[in-house]
């Protein structure tokens, strides 16, 4: 017993070695942490501390006043509203048509699916006055909404179209490589146990598919919030009415109004921010929940 | 609940998975289905748990036709080979899963599900583990959670496709003993898939060996592993040798050992095979028998197999013989050794349909 203890001795006598730290397969967390700070800050980060930078400019009083004006809550809460609309019927209707491209095989499915990937390569002025054309109220469909008292373009409505237009490929591409990862045999397990259709679904599908389709709206939600081009052809731009907030970042900056321009860009900045961050937050609350992963 | 199959197949595209299978099942069996990957036996569980659903033939549960029944409906639980937990749910909302999607009547109160759950994960030797996800258990601890899972429903079948497959041979071990208790407790009827001979006789009453989409033999074990009725099935259910059987002048030889007095079959000129299992084969002094030299010695645990090469036959097709222990602590046998081979048992199969 004494020889082993001694050997001990010695070991502790020498000085501590220097800790390990654990290694991974590939090298190189140093370099990439740097490049992705430096790509970050030139394309994000300081573009956008100018927008703050440039809106200090007008102080706090006029800060205050030029984002409380009417026309800017107004253009403000139309903005954020009919994307968070908007958003909400993709994820509805994009899951739908995520399910329907993963789960069922049909003639021209890949050209179905092909399409889905439009809104996102069109100029969106082309889709504007595409969609415009078709909801005027002498368009192809708007003449058969009117009579209906349905008025799509020129109304608040018709953001809303355009902005679940541009916001579809988000969902349904989020979803798709989740649907089909989705692993069948659980599926049937719950048949197995005596669920019905709809139970399975809401039980074991949706759990699974909560995080994506969180990422899908947020993806949706933003890309809606910061539209411009399809936005202004079917809006009408009435202020009050329907007038976006980035056509009234625009107006302001054909006014040379800068300053006033930067102040609603900050506000929508900060909201976007916030949203973001919440959703994040609910989608790691979504994720934890699955235990250990 | 008894199952019977009667007349079954399912085609995928060309491939014909089953072909017309007929099984009967009794109440309270507990069944294998035995066969290589690719012989049906998967597809025929599937068919029965309703998850596929047969091209021609029916599926009778109590004698009543229940082919077209929702899978729902079946009151079978299925077992699959990698589990199918639900990952977002704890391993007590898994076992719960199937009395909390009961219709309202049938339902029991959040009390009764509470006991039961815990009472079944206590059965599988899990109480402690009700808070945890599937992501957190072993392999061994995820099957045993869909077992009890696939339990709670009080199946009157329980359906298990590979249900070891995926599990190292210690914690397999260990549950197809378990399983087999179980069964013995619970008395359900019970049909399990695998591709492990040794798991099918050490857990089945009967085992259903199939092969190509066909039911090739159907008995109980020590049947099926001693009176194999096809070359296919005695290859299958264990290790055999394979030799020739030679015709001279009217009689029947393996080597230099004429058979023609022992054996029934092909003394004439049709080409034989015969099949001899390594224990079947005695390896005694080198004066007797059909002389062979020992090539290799491997002791495995209370048997000892040795590889021989026996004269006349090519060097790269050794014969493997299996001894007990305690013969070869008094024997020695060692490489390069001089021996002489007899064949206490063996058995024929016409060489053209030997080639499976």
């Amino acid at each position: 017993m004494a020889a082993p203890a001694a050997a001990f001795e010695v070991k502790t006598l020498s000085p501590p070695p220097p800790p390990r730290r654990a290694r991974g397969v590939l090298p190189g967390f140093g370099l990439t942490l740097g490049y992705t700070m430096v790509y970050l800050s030139l394309l994000v980060l300081i573009p956008l501390s100018a927008v703050f930078i440039r809106s200090l400019g007008l102080g706090w009083g006029h800060f205050y006043e030029v984002v409380t004006a009417p026309r800017v809550v107004a253009s403000l809460r139309l903005s954020f509203g009919a994307s968070l609309i908007a958003a909400l019927i993709n994820v509805i209707f994009g899951l739908i048509v995520a399910w329907v491209l993963v789960r069922y095989t049909f003639p021209f499915k890949r050209l179905v699916d092909a399409m889905v990937d439009l809104p996102f390569a069109l100029p969106t002025a082309v889709a504007g006055i595409a969609l415009t054309a078709l909801y005027a109220p002498n368009g192809w469909l708007g003449k058969w909404l009117l009579p209906l008292g349905i008025k799509v373009a020129f109304t608040p409505l018709g953001i809303v179209v355009a902005l679940t237009f541009i916001g579809l490929p988000f969902v349904v591409r989020t979803l798709q490589p989740v649907l089909e990862d989705l692993d069948r045999e659980v599926e049937q397990a719950a048949a197995t146990l005596g669920a019905s259709a709809a139970q399975s679904f809401v039980r074991v599908i949706m759990p699974a598919l909560w995080p994506a389709l969180l990422t899908g709206f947020a993806l949706a939600f933003a890309r809606a919030v910061g539209e411009y081009g399809s936005v202004i052809f079917i809006a009408g731009n009435m202020p009050m009415k329907s007038e976006i907030a980035p056509l009234l970042i625009v107006t302001k900056l054909e006014q040379y109004d800068y300053a006033g321009a930067t102040a609603i860009a900050v506000v929508m900045l900060v909201l976007s921010f916030g949203l973001m961050l919440g959703i994040n937050a609910l989608q790691h609350w979504a994720l934890s929940r699955h235990g250990g992963r | 609940m008894s199952i019977a199959l009667r007349g079954i197949g399912k085609q995928f595209g060309e491939f014909a998975a089953v072909q017309n299978i007929d099984l009967d099942v009794p109440t309270g069996a507990l069944i294998a289905l035995l066969g290589p990957s690719g012989c049906g036996k998967t597809t025929l569980l599937r068919i029965i748990a309703g998850l596929e659903t047969p091209d021609e033939g029916h599926v009778l549960f109590d004698g009543r036709d229940a082919t077209l029944w929702p899978i729902r409906d079946r009151k079978v639980g299925f077992v699959f080979q990698h589990y199918a937990l639900f990952r977002h749910m704890s391993v007590f909302e898994n076992v719960a899963f199937g009395l909390k999607v009961k219709p309202r009547r049938e339902r029991p109160a959040p009390k009764e599900i509470r006991s039961k759950v815990q009472s079944l994960l206590e059965l599988v030797q899990l109480g402690w583990a009700g808070d945890r996800y599937p992501a957190q258990l072993s392999g061994g601890q995820r099957q045993r959670v869909a077992l009890a899972r696939a339990l709670a429903v009080d199946p009157d079948v329980l359906l298990l496709d590979e249900p070891f497959g995926a599990l190292d041979s210690q914690v397999r071990h260990e549950l197809r003993r378990w399983l087999r208790r179980l069964h013995d407790e619970l008395h359900f009827t019970s049909i399990f898939v695998t591709h492990d001979q040794q798991e099918a006789i050490e857990v089945a009453d009967t085992i259903v060996v199939l092969n190509r989409g066909r039911i090739e033999q159907c008995g109980v074990p020590s049947e099926v592993y001693d009176l194999p009725t096809s070359a296919f099935v005695h290859r299958f259910l264990g290790q055999v040798n394979e030799l020739p059987v030679q015709s001279r002048g009217g009689r029947a030889y393996l080597g230099p050992i004429d058979i023609s007095a022992a054996s029934a079959l092909g003394t004439g000129s049709e080409a034989n095979i015969a099949l001899i299992r390594p224990h079947e084969i005695e390896v005694g002094a080198a004066a007797s028998g059909w002389p062979a030299v020992v090539v290799a010695v491997r002791v495995i645990g209370p048997i000892v197999r040795l590889e021989l090469c026996a004269e006349g036959q090519p060097a790269n097709e050794p014969l493997e013989a299996e001894i007990s222990r305690e013969r070869y602590e008094g024997e020695r046998f060692v490489v390069g050794q001089k021996v002489g081979l007899r064949f206490r048992r063996w058995q024929l199969y016409p060489a053209t349909g030997a080639a499976a």
